[in-house]
């Protein structure tokens, strides 16, 4: 099992526990992850300003992936969505391919079409439940963890393969996966904000600490995401959102791999859970107590 | 509030025909299909928190061809969730909607701050976000492979084709 990692920009530039996490645990599950040295951005920021341009620089990132012969593994929910809907629409729509393979021509690419993107969900689903349930060591059966799959993993529908997009349910499984439970909460697949941030400083943060709330009052003593977006808003901002609000949350905001790195005996430093803002100290004391 | 300064006036007259340029957008196609039964705004969680933004209001007014508040902030408050998308019931995919409306304000010179520095960046760069040195060090300490580099120069030729590059031409000949 080999596929390319595509990082995007806010891995690197805010995640770098997401990226670590990711790639210790495909270590152990078996993915071997070549990095992808000639990426470029998804297009997505740019998606609002011209669609052309953001059509371009995705097939780009796409042709450079049919090079090297391999399928894109990605982790942020932005380049999932865009990367993912931009190869199905130049496979099933000839006049648009033709029309970006005219452009793509002129740097000396052409879209042909032969490889798929994945996030690591995905991939994780590949290799399926009961392979997986193989490296669960340590279930870590004291945690109540609110799951936030993130809009752009499941819609739209006519692009996304994630079943069910009313009410996905298989981040519930893969959490369940690691002994913890999965709680549910009102809200949960609706947006976090994080774009809005550019234009408007204050929705995000009421969007957010709503959702919190949410977490909160549900009986959750951590939450988990699958975008880094995501990520920052809940982790990076919750401090920011308890200071606005007079209010205390104290919820640690892992990411997927870390905890399924956790379950799986990883060493907490190894998953570089010291990287989060909301620092999982009771989760980590409860961790060394079973 | 920035965009609103910036529309002002520009547009004060309704212009019949804006329909027409928003059905020929890639992503307008569908808006005509909208009857205001309002399920759109019933399920944005961006109209919670704000009174500028009701998604079938802006196709309404978009229909009506009354540029100025379609080009004003309320369009690019949408963040591009899908939900909408997701539970329409004539079809309409109205997130892609949103996106050609804020596609042919850029076009006609309305584009804010965050998304200029975006494109500027994505150009110099390859990424959205410039990722400073220090991150970059930090990157080489723990032992995580170097960041990957594109062609700045095949990516300038692809914002010239599509002339999303002029946005920020016009910009520097205006200085």
């Amino acid at each position: 099992m080999k596929y390319l990692l595509y990082l995007g920009c806010l891995i690197p530039y805010r995640k770098m526990g997401y990226e670590i996490s990711a790639r210790r645990v495909s270590k152990t599950l078996g993915i071997e992850l070549q990095d992808m040295p000639d990426a470029n951005c998804c297009g997505l920021p740019i998606d609002t300003v011209n669609h052309e341009m953001m059509l371009l620089l995705a097939a780009r990132n796409l042709c450079m992936a049919e090079k090297h012969e391999l399928d894109i593994l990605t982790l942020c929910n932005g380049c999932t969505g865009v990367l993912m809907k931009v190869n199905k629409m130049l496979k099933q729509d000839r006049a648009l391919r033709e029309q970006i393979n005219n452009q793509l021509q002129k740097i000396g690419l052409e879209f042909q079409g032969k490889i798929k993107v994945k996030h690591f969900i995905q991939i994780l689903l590949e290799i399926g439940f009961n392979n997986l349930q193989k490296f669960i060591i340590k279930p870590l059966d004291f945690l109540n963890v609110a799951g936030y799959i993130g809009c752009h993993l499941f819609r739209p529908s006519e692009f996304m393969e994630i079943e069910n997009p009313e009410n996905p349910s298989v981040f519930d499984d893969l959490i369940e996966l690691t002994g913890a439970r999965s709680v549910r909460y009102v809200d949960e697949f609706q947006c976090c904000g994080f774009v809005e941030g550019a234009i408007d400083s204050n929705i995000p943060l009421f969007l957010a600490r709503e959702k919190l709330n949410n977490v909160k009052n549900a009986g959750a003593n951590a939450m988990v995401t699958l975008c880094p977006a995501c990520h920052q808003v809940f982790d990076g901002s919750q401090r920011q959102i308890e200071r606005r609000f007079s209010e205390s949350y104290d919820l640690p905001v892992l990411h997927y791999p870390q905890l399924l790195g956790l379950a799986m005996d990883i060493a907490p430093e190894e998953l570089a859970l010291n990287d989060l803002r909301v620092k999982p100290t009771k989760l980590l004391t409860s961790l060394t107590k079973t | 509030m920035e965009i609103q300064k910036k529309v002002g006036k520009m547009y004060h007259r309704v212009d019949p025909t804006f329909k027409r340029k928003l059905l020929e957008s890639p992503g307008g196609e569908t808006f005509k299909f909208c009857y205001q039964c309002g399920t759109c705004t019933a399920t944005c969680p961006v109209a919670r928190f704000t009174d500028v933004f009701r998604p079938n209001k802006v196709i309404h007014l978009a229909k009506l061809g009354i540029r100025n508040v379609v080009y004003s902030d309320a369009v690019w408050l949408c963040v591009n969730c899908y939900s909408c998308t997701e539970r329409c019931p004539q079809g309409v995919k109205v997130a892609d909607v949103m996106r050609a409306l804020k596609n042919l304000a850029v076009a006609d010179g309305v584009i804010p701050e965050f998304s200029k520095a975006f494109l500027t960046t994505i150009l110099d760069t390859g990424w959205a976000y410039s990722i400073p040195a220090s991150r970059i060090a930090k990157r080489a300490s723990m032992g995580l492979p170097p960041l990957p580099k594109p062609f700045l120069e095949d990516l300038k030729k692809l914002a010239k084709m599509t002339e999303a590059s002029n946005l920020l031409e016009q910009e520097r000949d205006a200085e």
